[in-house]
């Protein structure tokens, strides 16, 4: 067994643990363990960036091949920066500081071996574990009822769809005996799927569903969003749906890949559904964060639109949107938990005038907002133009229109927020706002990340595709 | 012959009281109609050969998970004679559960099992369960099975932030 493969997952467990302990020796300054916490975890993610692998152990039920790196980048990029958003933000009390960052390092870890393991036991279990530890970090401003409120209904509907998924896989497992994803693609090859193994399918689709706010599965998304603490709702919906599409990625489009008849029709027309519900309940939405909640509902429906196009193409497009989303989305939380911090509120009305007072953050989530909604040369346009191409290539030209008139529709709501800043002006005058020097840093780094990828596409775009002919020829 | 006789016998008793378990106006006496429930689940693991799976079943659902579930309700409220039933959605429920389950017991009917690939139950009732067990949770689930200490860990963390009451909290 080549434990040099696990080293990554190994390295993080190692840092979850010089949390606890060092939680346990600091007794005051507890400020030091998220300092340190953030270096570790900044370290690991350069590491993993420039010491990529490949191979498979303990019979192929854990492989370290491109995507699963593409996706630990992206995983710890969330935490990264998620990790850099808390450390001002928020307001968990000083004794609970070590549980907070070691439950993040937890998460990021199950959602590592989620993208890793090619394995439904491994699978399920890494899951559980990502899934429980956002479950906590949803309720950890306990002395706020909508947090508390979060961190409920994310535990009774993560149950819920958790014992749909497991229903699925046992299903699944019933029919193909095993356990091991290339085994049951063996199974599928050779044409002996029978009713059972179609239902566990769709089980495990809906199942899925729910990590990646996929309607019917997205009710939890604004409440979770709205009540957990303002670095977690944004490492929920970067990481955690980006772990939730490689698990979709490494079933669908490798183990069930020639059962495709089954799940594509099904994919298209959630994609539609999830598309139309996240834009149209957004616009009449008066909270930022509920706001949010739902634009990144209906980004997961652009997301199922390249996810059921041209295999690789299409895994290579989700990938790179996976990337993009995340630049964005955490700039966007960002002013959203600056803002908070300073007034104290995620409302839409309390952002009036905003331009006027703090050009900064104004011009900052107009940007992450217009990128959102896909206008060049920002990140989010490449990555929604090559997720549709991707579409375009199987032919599915309808539905590439409905994503379009879709986009169009979520520029309504993302400029009614900008209407809101730059247009109105606040009845009562406020003081100035204080914009601590982290996320200050963290607001420019993310634009000009958003930028970059933006303008220059290309070496992304030739990784994410190597990346995903990598997953059908490597499979040893 | 007996032993078909006895799994529709168990079978009907775990469909009862898992009816029963939704129904009973009493939360308390749900929790009982858990317990045998899951004795029910219990007592069909043994007849396939699977004694270690019983117990577990048994020593894990019924001697941990309804304990504990009898344990929260009777510290959390008082046992009344009245009724916690919610029946205001108990239509739509009935046809939610009515549907997938006809949709699964087809499914499952319709599955020719025998055509499938992969290795056969006979093969492995040969060899002792409990150690064939033991020896993959180490060998080929060795990942898995080290994950849930982590997956604990978190568990137990998760927990005591969630419920420990904090300085000056309790005025």
């Amino acid at each position: 067994m080549n434990l040099k493969l696990l080293s990554d997952e190994l390295m993080l467990t190692g840092i979850i643990t010089a949390v606890l302990l060092l939680d346990f020796i600091i007794k005051d300054k507890k400020q030091i363990i998220a300092y340190t916490f953030l270096a570790l975890i900044a370290g690991l993610t350069l590491f993993i960036g420039l010491h990529r692998q490949q191979g498979v152990v303990l019979n192929g039920s854990f492989i370290y091949d491109g995507i699963s790196w593409f996706s630990k980048l992206i995983i710890m990029l969330g935490a990264v920066l998620a990790t850099v958003m808390s450390l001002e933000t928020i307001k968990v009390k000083p004794k609970y500081t070590g549980a907070y960052y070691a439950l993040m390092g937890t998460s990021a870890l199950g959602m590592m071996f989620l993208v890793s393991s090619k394995e439904l036991v491994t699978l399920y279990v890494a899951l559980e574990l990502a899934t429980i530890s956002l479950i906590v970090l949803s309720a950890m401003h306990k002395h706020d009822d909508l947090s508390l409120e979060a961190g409920m209904k994310y535990l009774l509907l993560g149950a819920l769809s958790s014992g749909i998924l497991l229903y699925g896989l046992s299903l699944v497992y019933a029919s193909a005996k095993t356990t091991y994803l290339d085994r049951i693609m063996a199974v599928v090859s050779s044409g002996a799927a029978g009713p059972a193994f179609i239902l566990g399918i769709i089980l495990v689709l809906l199942g899925v569903g729910f990590k990646l706010s996929m309607v019917p599965m997205h009710v939890w998304t604004p409440d979770v969003y709205q009540g957990a603490p303002t670095p977690v709702a944004a490492y929920i919906s970067v990481a955690s749906k980006a772990a939730g599409f490689i698990f979709a990625i490494r079933l669908f489009q490798y183990t069930f890949l020639k059962l495709d008849y089954v799940w594509v029709p099904i994919l298209m027309v959630l994609a539609v559904l999830t598309m139309m519900i996240g834009n149209l309940v957004a616009i009449s939405q008066k909270n930022l964060k509920r706001l949010l909640a739902y634009s990144t509902i209906s980004q997961a429906g652009y997301i199922l639109v390249g996810f059921v196009g041209a295999s690789v193409i299409g895994i290579s497009s989700v990938l790179f949107y996976l990337f993009a989303y995340t630049l964005t989305n955490i700039l966007a939380f960002t002013v959203l938990a600056v803002v908070a911090k300073n007034t104290g509120s995620d409302e839409l009305a309390d952002y009036s005038g905003l331009a006027r007072r703090e050009p900064f953050l104004a011009v900052s989530l107009m940007l992450a907002l217009l990128s959102l909604a896909g206008i060049p040369p920002l990140a989010g346009f490449v990555g929604k133009f090559y997720l549709f191409y991707a579409a375009m290539e199987k032919g599915y030209v309808w539905l590439v229109i409905i994503a379009a008139l879709n986009s169009t529709l979520s520029l309504y709501y993302y400029l009614l927020v900008l209407r809101q800043m730059y247009i109105y002006d606040s009845a009562v005058e406020m003081p100035k706002m204080k914009i601590p020097v982290s996320l200050r840093i963290l607001i420019i780094v993310c634009i000009i990340a958003i930028l970059a990828v933006g303008i220059m596409p290309g070496w992304f775009i030739d990784t994410t595709t190597e990346i995903a002919q990598n997953m059908f020829t490597y499979t040893k | 012959m007996v032993e078909t006789l006895l799994f529709y016998v168990f079978a009907a008793a775990i469909v009862f009281t898992a009816v029963m378990m939704v129904l009973s106006p009493n939360i308390f006496h749900s929790a009982i109609y858990l317990a045998l429930c899951l004795f029910g689940v219990a007592a069909i693991f043994a007849m396939l050969g699977s004694f270690f799976l019983a117990g577990l079943q048994v020593l894990i659902y019924i001697g941990a998970v309804v304990v504990l579930t009898i344990f929260v309700i009777s510290l959390t409220r008082q046992v009344s004679g009245e009724s916690d039933a919610q029946m205001g959605n108990i239509l739509p429920a009935f046809l939610t559960a009515g549907l997938s389950t006809t949709l699964i017991i087809l499914a499952v009917l319709k599955t020719d099992w025998n055509t499938m690939a992969g290795e056969s139950v006979a093969a492995l009732e040969k060899t002792n369960n409990v150690t064939l067990l033991g020896n993959q949770l180490i060998s080929s689930f060795v990942l898995p099975f080290e994950v849930i200490s982590v997956l604990l860990l978190a568990a137990l963390i998760g927990a005591v932030v969630i419920v420990s009451k904090d300085a000056g909290e309790n005025k």
